[in-house]
């Protein structure tokens, strides 16, 4: 296991440095970004002496291994417009949307696993095939549209909940949270819904496929056969069976949650990480961009490997075939 | 099965006219498993034996109430130690299954669940059943092992399930059905999947611990060396139907009907050397297809007008011993 560990962690280096190759190339094609960065008056003389300053002026591969030695010592640059350090604006936006995922997940598996379950037991009942019919759906319909969707209703028509923005006044644990008070729920509770109900929906299916395939095996019907309760079977035989294929799915779906709840922070105008990045590409931001693709990196990458060791601790099979 | 000690005291299993359907959507129930009847006594091992979709399967899961929708028990009785089992509810049911009724399915497998110690699963099946605790639960699992002639059961019970052999696994599942000492223990082509000599083993712990424990087996398979092995009883069956039981060494010695004969004939063993193997002409019907008249007739060499139009009853011919039955028009006289 310590030699998989290993292995994994050097896969995850290189991911990393082949991802900071392709975001700083990709990053140069879209545009220089002096002429969004000056004064529309400023002269030809006025515009060298900014792109020296911020070290546009080098030819791209300089640009990349200087930016590579930073980052090496932590320091992903300072942003262009706000001239702040990258990483510190990013990780001021990071607790608003976290908590937005961390809603929305709580919401997607806290539901989607039990109901997966439920219309995998239930197979064929008129309330299971709703539910799968109704999962079928919320995966079918654009997250934008359901956010109008929610607005039009509890905030226009109802007037039940604010139709944008966060409220984090109340602290929790020493974390400024909206977490911590029913306004700050007040402001979370749409932009969660319909961030989770993708997710959702997206659970409930995985799940009821994994439970419907389970529950057709030998081990299971050995289990009804020993006279184990229906609990005991739902528990021993059927969830921890499913687990491991479960929470591959949960940690990515995860991760997308962190990375790209773009759309629901732009409509319900949350101030998260989302947002900052649609900002740092209008203005061309390079060195925010450049961060916050890396860090999305890290995320799925400590993610998997967090899946990973949880999979191992579940599934004997696994740990044999690591191990050897 | 003659001693009148028996008859006092119910017989561990006993079924009665037992008919199986399946439902359909829009169609009439096809009748899958027709009036099957048998006893086993406690200590006895009865085989059933037959092909693929003669309804032995079927039977097997029905006997604790394990078919499930669209298998149902239209008709018929199962008593287990003189308990009436069909009609009762799931709960009930429950109870009774892995303690006084326990099955062994033919996977050894896929019957063990591979996230889980060999431990938990018979400690699990214990405490599903008895108020006792975790250790007192694990030396009576240790044991199990033991009795199912498993070497080392300390270290075997700290075992995951890929960690053992095919052989060892279904003597896990077998100690696992032991374990909370049922009256009755089904096995559904419990040694096919494993080789000859593992098979042999394993028949021989069987043997072994229907003497010892007296316990009552029904052994499901299609192999009749399995037969001439373990059983004491034997019922073939054929279309859903039994069409010939009896006394083991009696149905083997003189097969009365022509499909058991066949299946007899079917055996390498029994046959000289140099002579060509038999085998049965065509297929069995498949469930619902079933011919009119005998369901073996369009297969059966010594099939007369008679066969093809009337079904045969299952009795007993003049001759035969009381206890032996067969559904034949012209049965084989040894």
């Amino acid at each position: 296991m310590g030699y998989g560990a290993l292995v994994r962690i050097a896969q995850s280096l290189l991911t990393l440095l082949a991802m900071s190759v392709l975001v700083f190339v990709a990053i140069y094609l879209i545009g220089n970004p002096i002429e969004l960065l000056v004064p529309p008056q400023a002269n030809q003389a006025e515009m060298a002496r900014a792109a020296q300053a911020l070290g546009l002026d080098q030819p791209l591969p300089v640009q990349y291994l200087h930016f590579l030695g930073q980052a090496l010592k932590g320091d992903l640059g300072r942003s262009f417009t706000s001239n702040a350090p990258a990483l510190t604006v990013i990780f001021e936006r990071m607790p608003a949307t976290l908590e937005l995922a961390l809603a929305a997940a709580l919401i997607a598996v806290g539901l989607g696993i039990p109901l997966g379950l439920w219309s995998a037991f239930a197979d064929g009942h008129p309330a299971s095939r709703a539910t799968l019919g109704l999962a079928t759906l919320g995966f079918s319909m654009p997250t934008f549209w359901i956010a109008l969707l929610l607005v039009m209703v509890f905030s226009v028509q109802l007037e039940w909940l604010p139709s944008g923005g966060r409220d984090a006044s109340a602290t929790l644990l020493g974390w400024r949270t909206s977490l911590a008070s029913w306004q700050g729920l007040a402001h979370l509770a749409m932009p969660a819904c319909s961030l989770a109900l993708f997710k959702l929906a997206l659970i409930i299916r995985v799940t009821y496929a994994a439970t419907i395939d389970t529950l057709r095996l030998d081990h299971v019907r050995q289990a009804r056969a020993r006279g184990l309760s229906p609990a005991r079977i739902l528990w021993a035989h059927v969830l921890k069976n499913i687990g491991a294929p479960l929470l591959n799915v949960i940690g990515l779906e995860f991760g997308a949650l962190v990375a790209f709840s773009v759309v629901t922070e732009t409509v319900f105008a949350w101030p998260g990480m989302g947002r900052l990045l649609i900002d740092a590409i209008n203005t061309l931001d390079r060195p925010v961009i450049v961060a916050y693709l890396l860090l999305t990196v890290v995320l799925f990458t400590l993610i998997n490997l967090a899946v990973d060791i949880a999979c191992l601790a579940i599934d004997p099979r696994l740990r044999e075939a690591r191990g050897r | 099965m003659n001693d009148a000690s028996i008859t006092a005291t119910p017989p561990a299993l006993q079924v009665s006219n037992l008919h199986i359907t399946i439902e359909r959507a829009a169609a009439a129930p096809l009748t899958a498993v027709e009036g099957v009847s048998f006893r086993v006594g406690a200590g006895e091992v009865l085989a059933i034996v037959g092909e693929s979709g003669s309804g032995k399967s079927l039977t097997a899961m029905a006997l604790p109430g394990l078919h499930q929708h669209p298998v149902r028990i239209s008709h018929g009785s199962v008593r287990l130690e003189g308990v009436e089992l069909i009609g009762q509810p799931e709960s009930a049911l429950r109870r009774v299954r892995g303690s006084r009724i326990a099955i062994v399915l033919q996977d050894p497998l896929t019957a063990l669940n591979p996230v889980l110690r060999v431990e938990t699963h018979l400690v699990e099946t214990i405490r599903a059943h008895r108020a006792i605790d975790r250790e007192a639960a694990r030396s009576l699992a240790m044991a199990a092992l033991a009795r199912a002639g498993i070497p080392e059961p300390a270290r075997r019970l700290r075992a995951w399930p890929h960690e053992l052999s095919g052989g060892l696994r279904q003597r896990v599942v077998i100690a696992m059905a032991l374990v909370n000492e049922p009256a009755v223990i089904v096995a559904d082509e419990a040694t096919t999947a494993l080789d000859v000599t593992v098979q042999s083993e394993i028949l021989r712990e069987v043997e072994r611990l229907a003497r010892g424990t007296r316990t009552a087996f029904v052994w499901i398979t299609h192999d009749f060396s399995v037969v001439d092995r373990i059983a004491d009883t034997v019922c073939v069956m054929y279309a859903g139907q039994v069409v010939e039981q009896g006394p083991a060494t009696e149905v083997l010695a003189h097969p009365a009907h022509p499909y058991t004969r066949a299946l007899l004939e079917c055996i390498p063993i029994r046959q000289q050397p140099g002579h060509r193997l038999h085998q049965i002409a065509g297929s069995p019907p498949l469930i619902g297809a079933w011919p009119a008249g005998c369901r073996f007739a369009p297969r059966c060499p010594r099939a007369v007008d008679v066969c093809r139009r009337d079904p045969p009853r299952l009795s007993t011919p003049d001759g035969m011993t009381d206890s032996h039955a067969v559904r034949c028009h012209d049965p084989v006289r040894a």
